[in-house]
């Protein structure tokens, strides 16, 4: 059976990565789909529901309505619910059924935007594709709806009977409940430092707990950032609210952490010349290189994809500013000193992520590394031409006879056969079931692999 | 952009009025991209002198994966027009509806008016708005304007106005809007009133007066349109007229 899971988990879906990335921004969240439960969107792909609210509902489709195209009893509940919760903005998505019945969410959307006045837009999935899809795509649409507006507009029509507030929460939740909007204020030690307007502006993308699941990892980012010289512009994903979302075009340059900012990095270089940096700062190394980047791409206004030029023996720098700092930072290894890590290594996972990890590990360590792209989607540009992917797993188990370390999540070990098995949890693919075992290596020693 | 769906009774003309319309636009210098939608996957063939183009849903079928390139899905006809059919599911089985969504979302990844540039894009539709797929082609994006191809006939009346109805029920959803009518004549009886008086009801404009031709089914026989086969004929200069208007308001439209 192709492209079947039998033994290993699968990514979590689009219609996941979807309620991700629009998490934290005041939103409503749709997922038109037949059940009645929204567990399987939230609480098993969500480490921020049982501290954090969020608007995430499901339509509850049933065959009837399928069958006889009841998208008018749709729309009514969708303007009965945001009336009453009066969200920031409503996002609908697909599940499989209506998806392949073609219902026309964005239609639907203009339909419930032009009748409620609050913005409304679809993100484009099937509840078949991953939650990079989903999330890249739920990213660009907010930016397309929010990214021009100034942090004090509410980009809604004038004739617009509602303002967002935050009883929207307290109708549902009760008064006392911390949300997702508050959570982000509180938490002001994560915010940009108001003294440093001179300093470079940063925005992170790519941010979700689905790649980045721990607090730990989020601090690790932004207190790398901050202690870099840098003014955290805006995160986008975690830890911010839709005021920040709207201060995007005033960053100077973007840092890609993971491929579900893909889309939303192109967009802000297409409409506002805000280039991009991607690579995750892993390791010790790469840290440093990744600092003396994101200054050299926003003096130069180039996007400097990181992993390639670290890893790619063959990659022509283009520019003599990026070969020398390279030079700088790449310093050789004596091969007939023992390495941590020998033989045959393979990283499993998403590409930005693994390629970064592999980056880290050949700058730190002088391990060379083999990434296997086992998500299907997401940046592909940062893949080398040695690098591997596999969706499916009868070949990728055949594939993994060939390596001696495997750095994965837990839950491909079952078709790792006795190898050396390095287990790097990844929320995506196994959940909360290793979220307190995973470690964080941003911006710090790479202790795990050796 | 023109941007046209084009509705109509099953066998009422409109894979012959679509046709002959985008021959004109071609005439008139225009590029344009002829989409079939209907599982028959006939419309262009009236372009393509009787070589079809290879269906989209076909391709899927025989190869069972997706085309990956606009031309093994495309075929260039007269006057450059380049037509694509979305074909249809095996008959009596599957979905043609979701076969056009398909289609579209397809000609979508592959970049098609990115890359082809088009003046014009006419979509060809199945006689009736049966389910979801039928009116997909007036998707925002899509098609702006529906033309409606009908006689004096009873029973294409009859569709005309369900068509239009369908059109009206979407209004709330920045779907196309009713263009006009484009009459093509069947010599039946009072059908010229018939035809105004449902226009008229309906607020309609007739925008094509199409006379019943032997010509057109003489250049048919040979894999043509009319305006190829000759376009100083007066049933030729009646669809020239009509890519004029519909030229002539898009100009006017991009200049407001």
């Amino acid at each position: 059976m192709n492209q079947a899971a039998r033994i290993i988990s699968i990514y979590a879906a689009d219609t996941s990565g979807v309620c991700s990335a629009l998490y934290e921004y005041g939103g409503m969240t749709v997922i038109h789909d037949a059940s009645g439960c929204n567990s399987t969107y939230t609480t098993h792909d969500e480490p921020r529901w049982y501290d954090k609210k969020s608007m995430i509902f499901i339509s509850g489709i049933t065959e009837k309505d399928a069958v006889m195209g009841n998208d008018d009893k749709f729309i009514d509940d969708l303007v009965i619910a945001a009336k009453e919760l009066k969200p920031a903005f409503i996002a609908l998505c697909a599940s499989p059924l209506p998806a392949m019945i073609g219902t026309d969410l964005d239609a639907i959307a203009y339909a419930v935007e032009d009748e409620t006045g609050i913005p409304s837009f679809a993100v484009k999935t099937n509840g078949m594709q991953s939650y990079i899809s989903g999330a890249d795509n739920a990213f660009l649409a907010l930016a397309k709806k929010f990214a021009d507006c100034s942090e004090d507009e509410l980009c809604q029509p004038v004739k617009n009977p509602f303002v967002f507030n935050m009883n929207a929460m307290n109708l549902m939740f009760g008064k006392s409940d911390t949300t997702a909007h508050t959570s982000a204020d509180s938490e002001s030690s994560l915010h940009p430092q108001e003294d440093t307007f001179t300093k470079i502006k940063v925005n992170l993308l790519g941010v979700t707990p689905l790649d980045f699941p721990k607090k730990e990892n989020i601090e690790a980012l932004f207190d790398y950032i901050k202690g870099s010289g840098f003014e955290l512009n805006a995160c986008v994903g975690v830890n911010t609210d839709l005021n920040e979302f709207k201060k995007l075009r005033k960053a100077d340059v973007n840092l890609l952490l993971s491929s579900t900012g893909k889309s939303l990095a192109d967009y802000l270089y297409k409409e506002y010349e805000i280039p991009c940096v991607t690579g995750v700062p892993y390791g010790e190394t790469l840290p440093k290189l990744i600092k003396d980047f994101l200054k050299l791409s926003f003096e130069k206004k180039i996007n400097i994809p990181i992993p390639n030029l670290i890893r790619d023996n063959d990659c022509e720098a283009s520019d003599d500013e990026i070969k020398r700092i390279i030079d700088i930072h790449k310093k050789p290894f004596d091969n007939n000193v023992n390495k941590p890590l020998t033989g045959k290594v393979a990283i499993l996972g998403e590409s930005i992520l693994s390629t970064s990890l592999a980056s880290a590990l050949l700058l730190d360590l002088g391990i060379k590394a083999t990434v296997i792209e086992t998500v299907g989607e997401g940046d592909l540009s940062v893949i080398l031409s040695d690098d591997k992917r596999f969706e499916d797993e009868n070949l990728l188990e055949r594939d993994l006879k060939n390596y001696d370390t495997i750095i994965a999540d837990p839950m491909f070990k079952p078709i790792c056969m006795e190898k050396r098995f390095i287990s790097l949890p990844h929320e995506a693919f196994s959940g909360r079931c290793y979220t307190k075992e995973a470690p964080n290596i941003i911006n710090c020693a790479l202790d795990l692999f050796n | 952009m023109i941007k046209i769906a084009i509705y109509g009774k099953g066998g009422i003309g409109k894979s012959t009025v679509t046709s002959n319309l985008s021959a004109a636009l071609a005439y008139l210098g225009k590029r344009v991209i002829q989409i079939g939608c209907d599982p028959k996957a006939d419309s262009t063939a009236n372009l393509l002198s009787g070589n079809p183009v290879f269906p989209v849903m076909n391709y899927m079928r025989d190869y069972d994966k997706e085309p990956e390139s606009l031309e093994e899905i495309s075929k260039v006809g007269y006057g450059g027009v380049l037509c694509i059919e979305t074909g249809g599911p095996t008959p009596g089985l599957g979905c043609a509806g979701r076969g056009i969504i398909t289609t579209f979302s397809l000609l979508e990844e592959l970049k098609l008016f990115e890359k082809f540039k088009p003046d014009a894009v006419l979509y060809d539709v199945l006689g009736d708005v049966v389910c979801g797929g039928f009116a997909a082609p007036i998707r925002e994006g899509l098609a702006s304007k529906v033309i409606i191809v009908t006689s004096g006939e009873k029973m294409a009346l009859y569709a005309a106005g369900n068509i239009n109805s369908a059109v009206e029920n979407f209004k709330e959803r920045s779907y196309a809007n009713v263009r006009g009518i484009v009459f093509n004549r069947r010599n039946v009886l009072n059908e010229e009133e018939k035809v105004k008086e449902f226009a008229a009801s309906r607020d309609l404009s007739i925008i094509a007066d199409i006379p019943r031709s032997d010509d057109i089914i003489r250049f048919e026989d040979m894999g043509k349109t009319v305006i190829e086969g000759d376009p100083s004929l007066d049933v030729s200069q009646r669809f020239i007229d009509l890519a004029k208007l519909l030229i002539a308001e898009d100009e006017a439209e991009n200049n407001r």
